[in-house]
């Protein structure tokens, strides 16, 4: 009973585990009928199926949510409400200057008293090196026909669902752009800066290295995604959010203005499969996408 | 001419402010007949119901010439700041500096209301995919596009961090038309632990004091911008005499919140506290008339409560109102069920705490942002609430979402439970949309519900 459960990618898993706890990144299920957490009207469906998966997990020893978005940082409070669980409130700045990595840091260190409390122990420079120094980024680009791009924020399972989908009707995902796929990794540490100051480049590199829309103001996050785009020569984006998501919601349409791509806005509710509307909406969007390539090559 | 206190519609009141006229009113010069406001749109006034003192009328012609005034100012060359969503803090700041007028550009929420969507604020911001699933506050897009509710500001600032998901994202999108704007963080305030350096904010709550240092820091970035905009410094001295003119205002609501919320029979309708309140915000871009406006108020309600004279029935259930309505005219339907307003919690309840004066002032202001209550946790707020309605003397709780704000998700469920817990008061959650007329009949049954049982409750 030594797991940490997380969701979100600005958590370290390598700061856990130098505590000497294992880090779980929690990919949550669609709730059911006995899901822990009431269904309230605007409340998020990943953050009830996460605080729904915490809740009934048994062998986690504590939780790291983050107030990454308001649903999360308010779905805290109905965890911390049942005090079944330890859990821990890590606060994530929106804006990006060093002052602000200042309180990113301070954020880990009281995680890490936090681990303590559950039985860690604060990792020396040495220890905390070699577990940065065995992170191994995951290939971002595959190849193939139809390359498409998914992004939006966290996956349930069960969502391998859409990329079959999208590989059933000619395509493949050339870039997971979600918070689970490759846009909530962090670029490769710097191995120098590693051994001068672990700890240093750990909070740099989470802070700084993950692109996310509700960052302020969130020029880098587009950077991201039309360098993304550019290296997948993706050819459609799927926006795949859930209900009562803000923060992806309202970039639907600057994504479309800033990429020039066609752009497929799907909302999900978390509560099963997709729905049989949501498939013909993707089905139909890879038609477009085939389509268009079709006509590029005539022309 | 009816000169006791009452509640009168829009036609009552121009007939009325011509015989006052005749009399030899005596008003500012942006005064005048409410009605006037029609022309320019504001359609909502003539569903509602006002106060019938001159005070009132002041306060009215305060708010509703808002936009004429912000034009004029920038006219006159003066600088314009739109300070957006912290409630309170940066408009203190602002207002420090004789050549910067702050104002709210997150107002533009109530236009909708006011000119029953004749603004077509929301279908601007419909057309760049802001649609009806995001809060209200969605019309201050609309704003930005049509360019019509107020001048576009020289500079923009937005607290971000502990905020809520829409309205960051619909300043992000804000900023993607091309106004540039300066962010700065707030962090989510929580109980600084056991072995932590604390600080015991105005308003009851306590915070890590390095979130304190923190805030103190941003707040130095928006005091360099601010600066640089004026071109001039922002010393202590300056602060601290603008602090002090916000104190004022502070005060004079305090007392009003005192005086209305607990006068045996209430001297002044809801709508009118609401708006009284709401001053405190940004002083509707012009402190010293906000501060005459508000001591007309005083001296109405000090003058009804002496004489034991109010607009409602002494028996009408004392309600404690959490969250601002999108439709004012609910305000109206609260005291039309038989209910008054005893206490409120619109967000905001740091723009209404006094501001210390016995610290460095950019120690101060850190404190009354981290006092922000949508900056902590729901139960927090929850206890700011019940100590309040013991303060005012409350017998139930209405909680009113706001459609679409992410806080509202969980926040009515855990305050209510609070509240239940510690107080045992009857409590119901409501959702008031920007024009409320066809959820009329549903939020006068459940309105009317809670009166009904505060009444039996009073019986047993």
């Amino acid at each position: 009973m030594n797991r940490i459960i997380y969701s979100s990618p600005y958590v370290p898993a390598e700061w856990i585990e130098a505590h000497g706890l294992t880090p779980e990144r929690l990919m949550p299920k669609t709730v059911t009928a006995d899901c822990a957490v009431d269904r309230l009207e605007g409340l998020c469906p990943y953050a009830r199926a996460f605080l729904d998966s915490i809740l009934k997990n048994r062998r986690a020893r504590g939780a790291v949510i983050t107030t990454t978005c308001d649903q999360m940082r308010r779905g805290y409070e109905l965890l911390a409400d049942t005090g079944k669980r330890d859990c821990f409130l890590m606060n994530i700045p929106k804006t990006r200057h060093e002052a602000a990595k200042g309180l990113y840091k301070n954020e880990i260190l009281r995680l890490g008293r936090f681990l303590n409390g559950l039985g860690g122990k604060s990792p020396s420079q040495e220890k905390l090196s070699s577990i940065m120094l065995k992170y191994n980024p995951s290939p971002k680009h595959k190849s193939g026909a139809i390359p498409a791009a998914i992004i939006g924020g966290p996956l349930m399972k069960g969502d391998c669902e859409l990329f079959d989908i999208i590989e059933q009707f000619g395509g493949f995902v050339g870039l997971d752009g979600t918070e689970t796929g490759s846009r909530g990794e962090i670029p490769p540490f710097d191995k120098t800066r590693i051994h001068n100051d672990a700890l240093g480049e750990l909070v740099n590199a989470y802070f700084y290295g993950i692109p996310d829309p509700s960052v302020r103001p969130n020029t880098d996050f587009y950077d991201w995604l039309k360098r993304e785009l550019k290296a997948g020569e993706i050819k459609g984006i799927i926006l795949r959010r859930y209900l009562w998501c803000d923060l992806w919601h309202a970039e639907f349409y600057r994504i479309k203005q800033e990429t020039g791509l066609p752009v497929l806005e799907i909302d999900v509710d978390g509560d099963g499969p997709l729905s049989e509307r949501t498939k013909q909406r993707i089905i139909a969007f890879m038609e477009v996408i085939t389509c268009s390539m079709s006509r590029q090559k005539l022309t | 001419m009816l000169d006791e206190p009452a509640k009168i519609d829009l036609a009552e009141w121009d007939r009325r402010y011509s015989e006052m006229h005749l009399r030899g009113l005596n008003e500012p010069d942006y005064g005048g007949p409410i009605g006037r406001h029609i022309a320019e749109g504001d359609h909502r006034l003539s569903s509602l119901k006002f106060d019938n003192s001159p005070a009132a009328l002041r306060l009215w012609n305060l708010l509703l010439t808002e936009e004429q005034r912000l034009f004029e100012a920038k006219k006159r060359g003066k600088k314009l700041v739109g300070a957006m969503k912290d409630l309170g803090t940066v408009p203190v700041m602002a207002c420090s500096f004789e050549t910067i007028v702050p104002f709210y550009p997150d107002g533009a929420w109530w236009s909708p209301c006011i000119t029953e969507l004749s603004d077509e604020l929301f279908k601007a911001a419909d057309s760049i995919g802001i649609d009806e699933s995001f809060c209200p506050v969605r019309a201050v897009l609309g704003a930005f596009l049509t360019g019509d509710c107020f001048p576009i500001p020289d500079r923009l600032i937005c607290s971000v961090g502990a905020t809520c998901d829409d309205f960051s994202a619909i300043a992000q999108r804000v900023q993607a038309l091309g106004h540039s704007i300066l962010w700065w963080e707030i962090p989510h305030r929580r109980n600084p632990e056991p072995d932590e350096k604390s600080v015991r904010l105005p308003g009851g709550f306590n915070a890590p004091a390095c979130h304190v240092e923190f805030v103190k820091s941003e707040l130095s970035r928006v005091a360099v911008s601010l600066e640089e905009l004026a071109d001039e410094k922002l010393d202590n001295e300056k602060l601290s005499r603008g602090i002090k003119k916000a104190n004022v205002v502070r005060r004079c609501i305090d007392e009003l919140r005192n005086i209305v919320f607990t006068a045996r029979i209430c001297p002044l309708p809801a709508m009118e506290m609401l708006v009284a309140e709401m001053l405190a915000i940004h002083f509707c871009s012009d402190l010293r008339e906000t501060t005459m406006v508000l001591r007309g108020l005083l001296e109405e309600v000090r003058t009804r409560a002496k004489s034991k004279q109010g607009i409602l029935s002494p028996d009408a259930a004392r309600v404690f109102w959490v969250n601002p309505v999108a439709d004012l005219k609910v305000m109206n339907l609260l005291e039309d069920c038989g209910g008054r307003l005893c206490g409120t919690e619109f967000l905001f309840t740091h723009a209404l705490d006094i501001i210390p004066e016995d610290i460095e002032p950019m120690d101060a202001l850190a404190q009354m942002a981290l006092s922000d209550p949508m900056v902590g946790s729901s139960a927090d707020r929850a206890k700011r609430i019940c100590s309040d309605i013991r303060r005012f003397g409350a017998e139930a709780l209405v909680i009113s979402r706001i459609p679409g704000a992410s806080h509202c998700a969980v926040e009515g469920k855990i305050i209510s439970n609070i509240v239940r817990r510690r107080l045992d008061i009857p409590v119901v959650e409501i959702e008031v949309p920007p024009v409320s007329d066809s959820l009329q009949a549903t939020l006068r049954t459940r309105i009317e519900a809670i009166v009904e049982t505060v009444k039996k409750r009073r019986i047993k």
